[in-house]
């Protein structure tokens, strides 16, 4: 077996070592203490130095060269889909955490029963995706940066990714988002219904929150 | 109101003698909007918990923490020849509970107690530490303690409007600054150092960077302290989670001189 065939089996492709934002939440040295990989140094790195993932890293270039060196890595394990949905939902309230001194208390607990309902056992299709922190993410952030806090339901995309609608009547706006925003919008004008879609950046989105959002509540 | 970073002269004379500090504290403050992301009281200790009782310690706790992680230590050996053999073995396991707020880490040498956003106070911090060693001690007997620590990782997000083209230090004392005769951006920025907080006499490793910003049209920066105590940490229980209780007012001593009141604004 090759350095990198080895590397790739218990999942550290090249593509992961050096991604430069690797999001494997319990990687990070920074959730909890880093004792892991400080008092495990017994070959050449710890896990910390993989999970750092930079480039550059000496442990890194080092397998990668083939010199003889051991690789370190701690990673979790879930088992049934009750206790992977309820992972998915510990990890998208640890993901609300983190944004907890900008969002309020009452709209931290909406997300949260939103969550609890949306991955329920019994409900949901064991072939689906679960959902993207990342996407999750870009969602807060734009709660955040618009301060509306106005939406009507959430989903979760095929994708994984997190879609939020809000309906007024007849008028809806519905967005993904994706790494860019997918969003459509339906509004009663001129005695119909008028639709329109686009494919925005997050930060334009954001941006253009209160023309959307304006249009659907008239 | 969260109390954050807060030190606690006005609740001395409620509080039991053998927990009020004799160390210098700065008066109490709140921020309302608390950056620290994760706050954590660890305790180490010198002979190493054996899998059966890290499987034990994790039974016990997976009561109020049910959400369990196992860590996995995989192990791969790689030759010059390109060869290579792999091992797993359990390093530990996390657990939280269900509202991932509260967390804890066991492993063969450590035990955490990890409290995330909203942190609500230090007291409650504080008394979940105690009451989780106690319980491993209940369980696998007394360790001998090695190291005290606690450790705040803060997340302070700036607007631009505020920061662009503004110097590192009106926000914090701890920085980085161009040459005389150069200006420019600070595009990443990422250094540590151990320092003893005088007041204190507590020894600290400090890192300070900016991270991917959390927030849109901001930029976030790091401020994670760790303060922690190998010697002299006494035998007695009380005595030793006073000393724990102790290396908060280094903490937040540490957390105070290197933040402006630009920074104290914004948390405010």
């Amino acid at each position: 077996m090759t350095a990198l065939a080895a590397l790739a089996e218990v999942g550290l492709t090249s593509e992961r070592l050096f991604a430069p934002n690797a999001r494997s939440t319990f990687f990070r040295p920074s959730l909890g203490i880093d004792l892991t990989g400080r008092r495990n140094e017994t070959a050449v790195k710890s896990s910390d130095a993989i999970s750092a993932s930079q480039p550059g890293s000496d442990a890194v270039a080092h397998v990668l060269r083939g010199g003889r060196s051991t690789v370190k890595r701690s990673v979790y394990q879930a088992d049934s889909l009750a206790q992977r949905l309820f992972d998915a939902r510990v990890e998208l309230k640890m993901a609300t955490a983190r944004y907890a001194m900008h969002l309020s208390q009452e709209a931290r607990d909406r997300l949260f029963a939103e969550f609890d309902y949306l991955l329920e056992e019994e409900t949901w299709d064991p072939s689906d995706r679960l959902p993207s922190a990342y996407s999750y993410q870009s969602f807060l952030k734009w709660l955040i940066y618009t301060s509306d806090c106005s939406w009507s339901s959430l989903g979760i995309s095929d994708d994984g990714t997190i879609m939020a609608a809000w309906v007024r009547g007849q008028n809806r706006l519905t967005a993904d988002f994706g790494d860019k925003i997918r969003w459509s919008q339906a509004v009663l004008a001129e005695g119909e219904i008028q639709t329109s879609a686009g494919r925005f950046s997050l930060e334009h989105f954001a941006k253009r929150a209160k023309e959307f959002l304006a249009s659907v509540v008239v | 109101m969260c109390p954050l970073q807060c030190t606690v002269d006005t609740r001395k004379a409620s509080f039991p003698a053998r927990c009020q500090r004799s160390v210098i504290e700065r008066d109490m403050v709140y921020y309302s909007k608390a950056p620290i992301i994760e706050a954590v009281i660890d305790v180490q200790f010198s002979n190493a918990l054996s899998l059966r009782e890290l499987e034990r310690l994790r039974d016990r706790f997976k009561k109020s923490y049910p959400s369990v992680q196992e860590r996995l230590q995989v192990q791969v050996t790689l030759g010059a020849d390109g060869r290579s053999s792999q091992s797993t073995s359990t390093d530990g396991f996390q657990l939280g509970d269900s509202n991932g707020s509260d967390l804890v880490l066991l492993l063969p040498q450590a035990a955490a107690t990890i409290r995330l956003p909203p942190y609500g106070a230090w007291e409650k911090l504080l008394e979940r530490a105690r009451y989780n060693f106690d319980e491993l001690t209940s369980i696998v007997g007394r360790r001998q303690v090695t190291r005290i620590a606690t450790r705040f990782i803060n997340r302070i997000d700036v607007p631009n409007a505020l920061i662009i083209g503004a110097p590192l230090s009106k926000f914090f004392t701890i920085t980085v600054a161009f040459p005389q005769g150069a200006v420019g951006n600070i595009n990443g920025t990422s250094f540590t150092f151990s320092a003893q907080e005088r007041a204190t006499g507590f020894w600290a490793n400090v890192n300070f960077s900016n991270a991917a910003p959390a927030l849109l049209e901001h930029q976030s920066f790091l401020l994670d302290i760790d303060v922690y105590k190998r010697d002299g940490i006494d035998l007695n229980i009380d005595a030793m989670w006073n000393q724990v209780d102790e290396l908060r007012v280094a903490k937040n001593n540490l957390f105070e001189a290197a933040i402006t009141d630009e920074v104290r604004k914004l948390i405010a």
